[in-house]
């Protein structure tokens, strides 16, 4: 099953980053090519919910919501937008997770996300998150 | 002239059997008291060593005593290796950090000078003169002790003259002169000037450092010191049976076998007292009025004064001597009457008293870390230097953040060379399946290998800072992701058990020619080699590819060696190209120009030794044989220690 979401989001990946580079060509060969600065989005991320599972390895499923405070609708962005986990561990270590956004989100307004955690042997106190751009 | 041969042997021997009538002398060594000079109300001793750039300058020594510099140099680097401490070797003192010390030891060592003269030299009969050109490193040290509050307690410069060369012929014939001796040096020493000027650079070593340990040792510690014990024994002598004496010196060799310790007194007691009765019974049996006889009296009286002196009695050894002193033999041998006398000065200075107390055998011999040694004036920009004196706290984070560097750089690197290799193998792959045909051991230590760089998804993140946090996840993730397309791809040849895993295959297939018909794999991998770089930037103070390939050397060593992992039977090809590796990574870490050497202060290397040492064991191995000779060396925290020292 998991496989099966593996493929199926590389699939998305792909289609996602061909249409962007399809019209990246088609700006480059425009005749009146000038130099734009990417486009910066104004995101914001919140952990909403969080659950803990125990199977061969301990792992933590996130639900965290993500904002778009920006006038425009985020779609493909030049830039990579990421969300960064850091799960304090009970043992006091950190582990870290990042997820890149792929979904598109209208201005001013937010979708909630899922994401897994791999914990290996750790027990789960606390995480953060937090947006970053590459 | 044969008949005169017969003669002269004759002669010979007979001097010998004449001399052998004689006491004959022998050496034991034993571990006598030494009785410091100088007396700390603490035992807590630091060193400190300057490194000051020096002058090294060669200078012509005129027989009148005119000195004329002809060569100099600002920029001579004498130094003292941070081991002192170890051939020192203290009893009496713990090494501490210089600003926990109440006793600060201050070595500096002074500018050398390159000394060419001519000394005259006077041979056979005739009134011709002759002169050997000589050309000298003077070379020195100063030592000064302080209190903690700096207050001089003792000066000294010890100095030392080693000749380097000696010229005494020119054209077949002797040098009739001053002038042409020195000339003829100066010559010989400014064709090799620039080996020279370099050879008095560097740690002080030889007799100036041997001075030193002794000169600070007898100032210094209250310790067991080797001393020699002088005993005779005689060979064969008229109508006496001298085999007892004899045997009873042979005995006493073992003397010298016993180790400084907790027992050493009684362990010479023991061996020494009844050597000492049974001189003395056997004095009884010959007439010290005999002209003969006198000479066994001699010697077994001294034997016994030299007991009593090893036993640290002195007083007895003194007594005896008086015995010694109303025979008419050897009045000359003085020594008998001042080694006690000596030893019971320096005692009598040390107790302040006449009586002397006993002593505690065990201090802090063998408990002497060189990284306690302080450095000042070093070069700017080694590494390394003083680093006792960094928090403990600051030295545990730094080696937390090197483990993790290190974790990710071996896993990465090594991923990245197993790849490679697998190119290699792959020349003749199977273009119909689309997939390259590899090595199923190959396949089989690559799945190990990446389920294995697994772990660096769980490393421990609280040491770093937001921004490195960040950079290591987005590592780990995208590394492991990379690698996996790869594992699975060459695990396509793999023989399915079951349907389930037939299933999976297909879909791994599918992956894999998605993964390729995307083609961003170039990408990919540079976007994880940027991000590599920046970390290393980010956690290093000195990020180069040299330095970064040292967890690549131990995670090849940790392949090579251990029983578990990559073994030379099951494939010795893969084996050997791994080896290869080791030997290649191991050449630009340590010996080429790009060796991290250059960034280390030489306390520093001092410190790595022993981490370096098995590197360099391996290094040298035959690959055939490092299963059976170099088995299982990885250690966890090796490339943590040494790149700790790196690490911001």
């Amino acid at each position: 099953m998991k496989r099966i979401l593996l493929i199926g989001s590389i699939v998305l990946e792909l289609a996602l980053n061909s249409c962007g580079s399809l019209a990246y060509q088609g700006y480059e060969m425009s005749s009146s090519h000038h130099e734009t600065a990417p486009k910066e989005f104004e995101l914001e991320v919140k952990v909403v919910y969080v659950q803990e599972l125990r199977k061969e390895t301990n792992s933590i499923k996130v639900d965290y919501e993500v904002m778009n405070r920006s006038e425009d609708i985020f779609l493909s962005p030049q830039r990579k937008y990421n969300v960064f986990f850091k799960v304090k561990t009970k043992e006091g270590r950190e582990i870290g997770h990042y997820k890149r956004i792929y979904r598109k989100i209208a201005p001013n307004s937010s979708i909630v996300l899922s994401e897994t955690i791999n914990l290996s042997v750790y027990e789960y106190e606390s995480v953060e998150a937090k947006i970053f751009v590459e | 002239m044969n008949k005169n041969c017969t003669l002269y042997l004759l002669l010979l021997l007979g001097i010998f059997s004449a001399v052998a009538q004689n006491p004959k002398q022998r050496s034991i060594d034993y571990y006598a008291w030494n009785y410091p000079i100088i007396q700390a109300t603490s035992n807590k001793i630091a060193f400190s060593i300057d490194e000051k750039p020096l002058t090294i300058s060669a200078a012509l020594i005129h027989g009148n005593g005119d000195k004329l510099v002809f060569l100099k140099s600002t920029e001579g680097k004498i130094t003292l290796s941070s081991n002192l401490v170890t051939f020192l070797d203290l009893w009496s003192y713990q090494t501490t950090r210089i600003d926990e010390a109440d006793i600060k030891v201050i070595l500096t060592p002074e500018p050398s000078v390159f000394e060419i003269s001519a000394d005259k030299e006077k041979k056979g009969g005739k009134e011709e003169e002759r002169y050997k050109g000589q050309l000298k490193l003077h070379s020195g040290i100063k030592i000064e002790i302080t209190d903690a509050q700096g207050r001089l307690l003792h000066e000294k410069k010890l100095e030392d003259y080693n000749t380097l060369h000696s010229i005494n012929v020119f054209e077949n014939s002797a040098i009739t002169s001053e002038k042409k001796a020195l000339e003829l040096t100066k010559a010989h020493f400014m064709e090799n000037a620039e080996k020279y000027m370099a050879g008095a650079n560097g740690s002080v070593s030889g007799p100036l450092h041997y001075k030193l340990v002794e000169y600070l040792q007898d100032l210094i510690d209250l310790r067991r010191k080797k001393k020699s014990l002088y005993v005779y024994t005689f060979k064969k002598k008229k109508g006496f049976d001298l085999s007892g004496i004899q045997a009873s010196i042979e005995a006493l060799k073992s003397l010298s076998d016993v180790a400084p310790g907790r027992n050493y007194q009684k362990e010479i007691e023991a061996l020494l007292l009844p050597k000492i009765d049974f001189w003395r019974e056997e004095i009884s049996k010959y007439d010290s009025q005999d002209k003969k006889q006198v000479k066994v009296v001699w010697g077994l009286l001294a034997n016994i004064s030299g007991a009593y002196h090893a036993l640290g009695e002195d007083e007895k050894a003194l007594e005896v001597y008086q015995e010694i002193e109303k025979l008419d033999y050897r009045g000359s041998y003085k020594y008998l009457e001042q080694l006690p006398e000596e030893q019971m000065v320096k005692r009598k200075a040390f107790f302040g008293t006449d009586t002397p107390k006993s002593l505690d055998e065990v201090g802090f011999q063998g408990t002497h870390n060189p990284s306690y040694v302080h450095y000042k004036n070093f070069q700017v920009g080694l590494l390394g230097a003083n680093r006792m004196e960094v928090a403990q706290s600051t030295l545990e984070t730094r080696k937390k953040r090197a483990y993790l560097l290190g974790k990710i750089l071996g896993h990465y690197q090594y991923l990245e060379e197993l790849k490679r290799l697998g190119r290699k193998f792959s020349e003749r792959g199977n273009a119909d399946v689309g997939f390259e045909e590899t090595d199923a051991y190959y396949v089989e230590v690559f799945n190990r290998a990446a389920k294995e760089s697994e772990e660096i998804e769980f490393l421990d993140l609280s040491v770093l800072d937001e921004d490195e946090k960040i950079i290591a996840s987005k590592i780990s993730q995208d590394l492991i992701d990379f690698y996996n397309i790869y594992d699975k791809e060459i695990s396509l040849n793999k023989e399915s058990q079951d349907d389930w895993e037939e299933m999976q295959k297909i879909l791994d297939k599918l992956l894999v020619v998605l993964h390729q018909w995307q083609g961003g794999e170039k990408d990919d991998k540079r976007a994880l080699y940027k991000n590599i770089d920046l970390l290393a930037d980010k956690m290093l103070l000195i990020n180069n590819e040299t330095i970064r390939s040292l967890p690549l050397l131990e995670t090849l060593l940790e392949e090579l060696s251990s029983e578990d992992k990559v073994s030379y039977g099951a494939n010795p090809k893969l084996f050997k190209q791994l080896f290869k590796k080791y030997q290649k990574t191991y050449v630009s870490l340590f010996v080429a120009d790009t060796s991290i050497g250059q960034y280390l202060h030489h306390s520093a290397h001092q410190f790595l030794k022993k981490e370096l040492k098995v590197y360099y064991e391996l290094y040298r191995a035959d690959e055939d044989e490092i299963g059976a000779k170099h088995k299982n060396l990885h250690d966890d925290q090796r490339v943590a220690n040494i790149l700790s020292i790196f690490v911001k």
